[in-house]
């Protein structure tokens, strides 16, 4: 089976393993005491079960990605030193999610956001041609790109107190690439990336105002099998529902 | 929930179409890159290595070639010219057709072994050997 083809039934996968989630309770009638809301306080609203809610959020993320180019025979020297920073660099999200708590309390969201990430780079093999050159590698991966990313979270409740809440978030999120390629990738046919990641984290909602979150992803790289990359990122944001916006 | 259902088929759709269509045309890369990489600065000749023998010039005057990016060449030999990239079978190779200053023509074609910002491998055999030759350069 093709690629691009694979990937679309990746896509379609997130977004109806989120709508089974979601929406596979709205058959059922709901019971009296799940539609019984409080009157929501000034400058807040209120996620009603089975019913959808908009939040735009903004984050800043942390980024490591982990190269390996032991299946590369190239042509090209990059020396280690220079390209090697094990270290997590700072970049910037921003999207909007759709929150929804189904019939059986159970909380869910999709996230669609665009993410500029900036990443230290950790290059797993080392190459040498003695005496002339010690250690250098044979592929010099972008470390500043901007992909398009979507994901499906699970959000079981952890903890409840009379106006905050803490979520558990779980699940899986796809990360498209969609800035330009240096010269540097292109020549190891790398002219597409994507990732697909296992996100886990934590959200407190404090009294329905705005959510911090906290998110870990760790993705693999799908496209370029030949040069698999890891990307690590903490993801640290604010989220505030549209409808309090504007 | 349709206006969901809405935008999940627009999503699906959006990131479909970007997976499908778009490529980056990587043909011709790797010679953009050597090109990149080689031109507008003098190498300098540090190791020759023909079998087991190696020659070292890192404390004395050395032989150097400049590559300059409007693809003419030039060497510490006198030789002057042009130059060209290819490559071949998964090979990098420069090409280079000069004159001496005696006025006589030299082609000769180099492989490029490995290259990078500041260190350049080439090696040949020449006619009627069979001992590769291996040189080492560094740019300054």
């Amino acid at each position: 089976m093709r690629k691009p083809f694979l990937l679309i039934k990746i896509i379609g996968i997130f977004i109806l393993f989120f709508q089974t989630i979601a929406f596979s309770q709205t058959k059922n009638p709901p019971k009296k005491d799940s539609v019984k809301l409080s009157t929501p306080a000034k400058g807040k609203s209120v996620t009603k079960k089975g019913k959808t809610e908009l939040s735009l959020f903004g984050s800043m993320n942390l980024s490591n990605q982990q190269i390996d180019d032991k299946n590369i025979n190239g042509s090209f020297n990059y020396i280690y030193d220079e390209v090697n920073s094990n270290t997590y660099k700072s970049g910037y999200s921003g999207g909007f999610r759709i929150d929804r708590i189904t019939k059986k309390n159970r909380q869910v969201g999709l996230v669609l956001s665009i993410n500029r990430v900036i990443a230290g780079n950790y290059y797993n093999n080392k190459h040498t041609v003695a005496p002339f050159i010690d250690d250098f590698t044979h592929y010099k991966a972008d470390n500043q790109f901007t992909t398009v990313s979507l994901g499906t979270h699970l959000k079981p409740l952890l903890a409840k107190g009379n106006k905050h809440k803490l979520y558990l978030v779980v699940g899986p999120s796809f990360d498209y690439r969609i800035s330009n390629f240096s010269s540097n990738s292109l020549v190891n046919n790398v002219g597409r990336s994507a990732f697909v990641n296992g996100d886990i984290g934590a959200e407190f909602d404090n009294n329905g105002y705005y959510v911090l979150f906290t998110h870990y992803k760790y993705g693999q790289e799908i496209l370029n099998t030949n040069i698999p990359v890891r990307l690590s990122r903490i993801e640290v944001g604010i989220s505030i529902k549209a409808k309090d916006l504007f | 929930m349709k206006a969901l259902y809405i935008f999940s088929i627009v999503s699906l759709f959006t990131l479909g179409s970007i997976l499908v269509g778009c490529k980056k045309d990587t043909t011709n890369s790797s010679t953009d890159l050597t090109s990149e990489k080689l031109a507008d600065k003098i190498w300098y000749l540090n190791f020759k290595q023909q079998g087991s023998v190696t020659n070292t010039y890192l404390s004395s005057s050395t032989y150097y070639i400049k590559f300059l990016s409007n693809k003419t060449t030039e060497d510490s030999d006198g030789l002057v010219g042009t130059y060209s990239i290819n490559e071949s079978g998964g090979q990098l190779q420069i090409n280079v057709n000069a004159k001496t200053t005696n006025n006589n023509t030299i082609t000769y074609t180099h492989k490029i072994e490995t290259i990078g910002d500041k260190k350049l491998v080439l090696s040949y055999t020449p006619t009627g050997q069979t001992n590769k030759i291996t040189l080492y350069y560094t740019s300054k």
